[in-house]
């Protein structure tokens, strides 16, 4: 009687498999605009055909790399495929509900809002994985505000490779 | 949030944009090995490698050290 009901303990737990699916894809990056928006009072806004594009690549990129060693440079290099295959589509868009003119976060994430999900959700699967490994709760879903304000920063410190990355962005979908 | 776009209607581009279905399975075998590879060691072991994991993240994205 114990197997079955371990067998279905040990399927409903998350893992990073989920994200081959285009639904898990789809609610993580649901999860991190969510919980941008819920931090810095914005509203968020997605274009679903970016977002199916961004998961395209995020699958070719999965099962054309070269892997190294299955181990933590594994994983490394797939929160970096994860990074630059949202980063290249403009999946997400905020709107300022409050503006905080003394803020310079919110113009961070107002001016790079996909850079800024896509480096939270690179740092989103460590997070979610070792939530889970440890049954830390997460807060109804939401990501904790240091893995939001850490991407944001991270932007606002190389705010010169930012604009750079920026201008890749324009050169790869110039019709936007 | 919106799950889909502002109007709540489904643009019909999306439904246009395959997914070849032998990657999505190639990719899910490649990210459960990972996982196992990875967290199947404890979150002591994951934490350890955690600094090393977003300095090479954020390389790779912005080419700083």
């Amino acid at each position: 009687m114990g197997e079955p009901a371990l067998t279905q303990e040990v399927t409903r737990r998350w893992g990073l498999a989920a994200l081959a699916d285009e639904a898990g894809f789809d609610r993580l990056l649901d999860t991190v605009a969510t919980s941008i928006a819920d931090r810095f009072t914005l509203k968020a806004h997605q274009n679903l055909v970016a977002r199916r594009m961004a998961y395209i690549a995020w699958i070719e990129r999965l099962s054309a790399d070269n892997l190294p060693a299955m181990d933590y440079r594994a994983f490394v290099t797939i929160c970096a495929n994860l990074i630059a295959s949202v980063a290249r589509h403009r999946v997400v868009s905020f709107s300022a509900m409050i503006r905080d003119p003394h803020s310079r976060m919110i113009g961070i994430v107002l001016r790079y809002p996909n850079e800024v999900v896509a480096l939270a959700a690179g740092a989103s699967l460590y997070q979610l994985r070792v939530g889970e490994l440890t049954g830390e709760e997460m807060g109804g879903g939401g990501l904790p505000a240091i893995v939001v304000e850490n991407a944001a920063a991270n932007l606002a410190r190389h705010s010169e490779a930012a604009s750079r990355f920026r201008e890749l962005l324009q050169l790869h979908t110039p019709w936007v | 949030m919106a799950a889909d776009d502002d109007d709540g209607k489904r643009d019909p581009g999306v439904d246009r944009l395959r997914v070849d279905s032998r990657k999505v399975d190639v990719a899910r075998l490649r990210l459960a090995a990972i996982d196992r590879a990875v967290f199947a060691a404890g979150a002591g072991h994951a934490a350890a490698d955690h600094d090393e994991m977003v300095r090479r993240t954020v390389n790779m994205l912005f080419g700083h050290g």
